[in-house]
């Protein structure tokens, strides 16, 4: 549970939006490019971090991990435990 | 294990195909499968105004899996001028131009064009030429109302009868068009080779093919590049336009034609049912 909440303090530190509007410093293909990496891990901390998300209600959290999901049933790499 | 709306969530971003067969799973993603959050992403932003612009817009819908599932099986929009569809296992929306949505020249004059019922066709009349020296065949159609991130080919449907004549002498040029500045032009001829037919003109009418050729720059066109309509399986054949890519957040206008003006002949006998603008390549 508590490597949870730091990833998702972690994903939020990393998307957090500037008073002007702009994004920290990172690009959009970088941040693109940080989510895919972050996402790269066991099944069950996706799961996890789906629920966090879905609670906290941070909804791009949310929509990666889905997202994330999504692209493994698609491919056909989901096995449901 | 993850509540239903994660459930949701997640098979949202999956295809239609992926929904059907999650289903079968456990009751949770069958009930996830069948939530309106779900089937909501799936239906056109315009889905209330096409059911009302439809020849069924009385009905009611108890979900939108129904409303789906009912623009899965087609629906007549615009005075039954149009046909709408979506794909079931994909997801990707399609159009139907009729005969009568799109333009055809001179299509109002009772000597060169007869509009009447085919049986086959899914619409309430198509054309068929009588006569013309020049046949110019126009449709268009917005992106915003497709599928985005989609490559699409646009394809006259057609027949030709028994009694046609002219059609096979020079191949009509096809143009794509699109507002954002993309032309592609081809050529294709609108009916089938007939081997004993070419022999037979071949003997008589040689020369005069060539000249016509000329005109409409073939020479040198050898028969492998010969483009013709195809078979489908509605009994119609479909000559097909060109294709163009749409985008998301993009609504451009996109215009087909098909045009026989430089051959002089007359020509008659072939039936227009419409312009059919579908993806390309469905998996």
């Amino acid at each position: 549970m508590l490597l949870i909440l730091s990833k998702v303090i972690e994903y939020c530190k990393k998307h957090v939006v500037l008073p002007d509007g702009d994004s920290s410093s990172s690009s959009r293909e970088e941040l693109k490019a940080w989510d895919a990496e972050f996402m790269k891990t066991d099944q069950s901390t996706i799961f996890n971090l789906i629920l966090a998300a879905n609670f906290l209600n941070i909804k791009n959290l949310l929509d990666l991990g889905c997202q994330t999901v999504a692209d493994m049933i698609t491919e056909n790499q989901w096995a449901f435990e | 294990m993850l509540p239903e709306a994660c459930i949701a969530n997640i098979i949202s971003f999956t295809s239609p195909a992926d929904i059907f067969s999650s289903s079968a799973i456990s009751l949770v993603f069958r009930l996830a499968g069948d939530s309106d959050f779900v089937w909501e992403k799936f239906l056109p932003s315009d889905y209330k105004s096409l059911i009302s612009r439809s020849t069924d817009h009385q009905r009611s819908f108890s979900s939108k899996k129904e409303i789906y599932r009912c623009l899965c099986d087609s629906l007549l929009i615009d005075n039954a001028r149009k046909l709408f569809k979506i794909n079931k296992l994909s997801g990707k929306f399609f159009y139907i131009l009729s005969a009568r949505d799109i333009s055809i020249q001179s299509n109002d004059e009772a000597s060169y064009w007869s509009w009447s019922k085919v049986s086959d066709s899914r619409f309430l009349e198509s054309a068929e030429l009588i006569t013309t020296d020049r046949l110019e065949v126009n449709g268009r159609i917005q992106t915003g109302v497709l599928s985005p991130n989609t490559r699409y080919g646009a394809y006259l449907i057609v027949k030709v009868s028994k009694h046609a004549y002219g059609l096979d002498l020079v191949p009509a040029e096809v143009c794509m068009n699109s507002s954002n500045g993309r032309t592609v032009k081809n050529k294709v001829y609108l009916c089938c080779l007939d081997e004993k037919k070419q022999q037979m003109k071949r003997l008589l009418y040689g020369n005069r093919e060539e000249r016509m050729a000329m005109t409409v720059g073939m020479v040198g066109a050898d028969h492998e590049k010969r483009r013709e309509p195809k078979g489908r399986d509605d009994g119609w054949m479909e000559i097909e336009l060109g294709e163009f890519e749409t985008r998301e957040g993009e609504d451009d206008e996109v215009n087909m034609s098909l045009t026989e003006v430089k051959g002089y002949q007359l020509k008659g006998g072939i039936v227009i049912d419409g312009i059919e603008v579908r993806p390309k390549s469905l998996n």
